[in-house]
């Protein structure tokens, strides 16, 4: 794991120096073209460096200040997180942004989508009416089917009502009139 | 030597070449592995024929290539034309690209009445390309309800526990949606005296067809309804999860591959090429259903315990894209619908058989009996990863071009569509990698998934010719859209100068 970060380590070093005095400025400026407008430069060299001091300062105070937790007197980082309490807890938790997305966003998703979406709309709503209509056309015939019992006298009557029916209706429409 | 010789006849071919195969299974003696070897030979045959398809197909061939035209019946006056154009061309393609591998995928897991499963395959197969070669009504819609007796009786004999439950919902379902359509097609030859769809185009184009003006709305809702259900757009989906579950990983793949996209070709072929106005008219609800159709199926699919439901689901989200692509009018919407129909029969195939080999392995597609199977499993993780990845859109995949050309044409049509279509793609890797992650990543939760064994060869020869499919179609899309641009630039056209006249006025 060490390499890697060696080699990084080396890389960030090179690409960083490329930047002194605006060395990478004009480096695309033939992708873009004389129109791109030309970026603004402020501050003269003196500013840079003390930039730099500023943030390489800062990198150390960090590398020395993790050599003296982790290395020197190790048991400083416990107490540190003792005496912080909920300070420490909620930095620990990442400020609980994870629960708080969990909470507002996907759970009412998830609940939301099981109870309401699939099992109300989708299978009491849409799949039962579907299963309703076959369930329905299945029990009217079955009251149906009884008409054809095989009873002779039974077919004579429903074709004399039948007939009755369809007389009816001619005479309700008037034909041979 | 010249294969373009072929050209003539090659459609029937490749349409009956399947068909034959079964036949001859028949005859057949019942010793399985001659019989899983006959149908991988067919199959496979049947593909190279369907090659020629693309590689002789010329542009120029408007609107039909591979045209055949002969009478089949004087009285009622039915013809065997079939022909196609770019959007079928690749459906054919699909087709007969999956079935070999429906074949392989079978090896194994079908070892009770094998040869029925093999000639019910092979069946279902010609019944599919028909569909899409078809260009007589009569034709066309006996093609689209042969496809149901096979799937139906996949479904019910090789199928899982409510096998029969399933089978029959399927059947009704799809079937009562279909008696629409016939009663529009009857009414069509009662006024035109013609089967032929290039005829009653012509004859409709030309507005000589007395009282259509009446009844072109209930026509077009006629042919919407079966494609519809077929889609499934919602809320007609519910068939769709119970006939996945249930069906064994053959007919899934096929159902979810090819037969999902006869609803959308319909579509595109028959409710915007005969009614072109009527389409522009009811395109409003039909795109709120399809964008309804892409987040609450992706929503349900989030929350499903059963891997083979939830790329059901998933199914209805997706198909929800292709709808919403062809009826936003505009050419990149067209071009993606036919995209996502490939991509999605490709990657959808490969999740389904990538489903069945863990069926295989364990009896069953529950998420929670899975976990950390990436260790005992590196292979099939990798290659299932590879294909969810296709499936979510990732860019290079073939997801990324279909659901991007949709977008596109669906902000060209109105922002709001393409903004709440976009949620859909956030919402695909949402379901997908959630599932992903709960099956393969962590500690092995159940013993048993300790001991299971890799991908085997049959298998590896079933999954990664979809993942070199899923790379090819996201790399060079140019191959696929160069047929799909002309075809679908026809297909707009009557919409286009109606649209044209409308603000002309």
């Amino acid at each position: 794991m060490l390499v890697p970060l060696l080699i990084l380590a080396l890389l960030s070093t090179v690409g960083g120096l490329v930047g002194i005095h605006n060395g990478f400025e004009h480096f695309l400026a033939p992708v873009f073209g004389p129109e791109f407008p030309e970026s603004v430069t402020t501050g003269s060299s003196g500013t840079e460096f003390v930039l730099m001091g500023i943030s390489l300062s800062f990198a150390f105070a960090g590398a020395i200040l993790a050599y003296i937790l982790y290395v020197s007197k190790p048991y400083l980082p416990e107490r540190i997180a003792e005496n912080l309490g909920g300070m420490y807890r909620a930095v620990f938790n990442k400020y609980y942004v994870d629960e708080l997305y969990a909470k507002i966003f996907v759970r009412p998703l998830i609940t939301g989508s099981t109870e309401i979406l699939w099992q109300d709309i989708d299978r009491k709503v849409i799949d039962n009416t579907v299963n309703e209509a076959g369930d329905g056309a299945r029990h009217v015939s079955d009251e149906v089917r009884h008409m054809q019992s095989g009873n002779l006298r039974s077919y004579a009557g429903w074709i004399s009502a039948g007939a009755a029916i369809l007389i009816a209706y001619m005479v309700w429409l008037g034909v041979g009139r | 030597m010249n294969a373009d010789i072929l050209s003539p006849y090659i459609l029937t071919l490749v349409t009956f070449v399947p068909l034959a195969g079964a036949l001859l299974l028949v005859v057949l003696p019942r010793r399985d592995r001659d019989i899983r070897i006959f149908s991988l030979v067919i199959s496979l045959l049947t593909f190279v024929l369907s090659l020629h398809l693309p590689v002789y197909f010329h542009r120029e061939h408007i609107p039909f290539h591979y045209e055949i035209n002969r009478a089949w019946i004087s009285s009622p006056n039915i013809h065997y034309h079939v022909g196609i154009d770019g959007i079928s061309l690749w459906l054919i393609v699909l087709t007969t690209f999956l079935t070999p591998l429906c074949v392989l995928i079978s090896w194994k897991s079908v070892q009770d009445r094998v040869k029925e499963f093999f000639i019910l395959l092979l069946i279902l197969e010609t019944a599919l390309i028909g569909v899409f070669v078809a260009l007589d009504l009569f034709l066309f819609y006996f093609f689209w309800e042969a496809t149901l007796i096979p799937m139906a009786l996949l479904i019910g004999i090789f199928g899982h526990e409510r096998k029969v439950y399933a089978a029959v919902k399927f059947f009704m379902y799809t079937m009562i949606a279909s008696v629409f359509m016939l009663a529009a097609i009857l009414w069509l030859y009662a006024h035109t005296g013609s089967f032929d769809f290039v005829d009653i185009r012509n004859q409709i184009r030309a507005g000589g067809i007395p009282n259509f003006p009446g009844a072109a709305i209930w026509l077009f809702l006629g042919f919407f309804i079966a494609f519809a259900v077929k889609v499934p757009l919602f809320p007609f989906h519910t068939w769709l999860p119970d006939a996945h579950v249930e069906a064994p990983t053959a007919g899934s793949v096929l159902l979810a591959g090819v037969l999902l996209k006869m609803g959308t070709y319909g579509m595109l072929r028959f409710n915007l090429g005969l009614f072109p106005d009527q389409s522009r008219h009811n395109a409003p609800w039909i795109i709120a259903l399809a964008l309804i159709g892409i987040i609450y199926g992706a929503l349900v699919a989030m929350v499903q315990p059963n891997m083979k439901k939830l790329i059901a689901y998933s199914s209805v989200s997706h198909l929800g894209f292709v709808v919403l692509g062809i009826f936003s009018f505009t050419q990149a919407g067209l071009n993606g619908a036919v995209f996502v129909m490939l991509a999605h029969g490709v990657s959808t195939g490969a999740l389904f058989i990538l489903a069945g080999i863990l069926h295989e392995r364990r009896h069953t597609y529950e998420i929670s009996e899975f976990g950390g199977l990436a260790s005992p499993m590196p292979v099939y993780a990798a290659s299932f990863l590879f294909i969810v990845l296709a499936s979510v859109g990732l860019p290079l995949l073939n997801g990324f071009i279909g659901e991007f050309l949709v977008l596109n044409g669906a902000f060209e049509a109105r922002a709001v569509y393409g903004v709440l279509a976009a949620t859909g793609v956030i919402w695909s890797a949402c379901y997908l990698l959630w599932m992903y992650q709960r099956v393969f990543y962590g500690k092995v939760t159940h013993a048993v998934n300790n001991t299971l064994p890799d991908l085997l060869g049959f298998e590896k020869a079933a999954v990664w010719p979809c993942a070199v499919a899923a790379l090819v179609m996201g790399v060079a899309p140019i191959i696929w859209l160069a047929a799909i641009d002309p075809a679908t630039q026809s297909a707009l056209s009557p919409i286009m100068q109606m649209t044209a006249k409308v603000v002309g006025q």
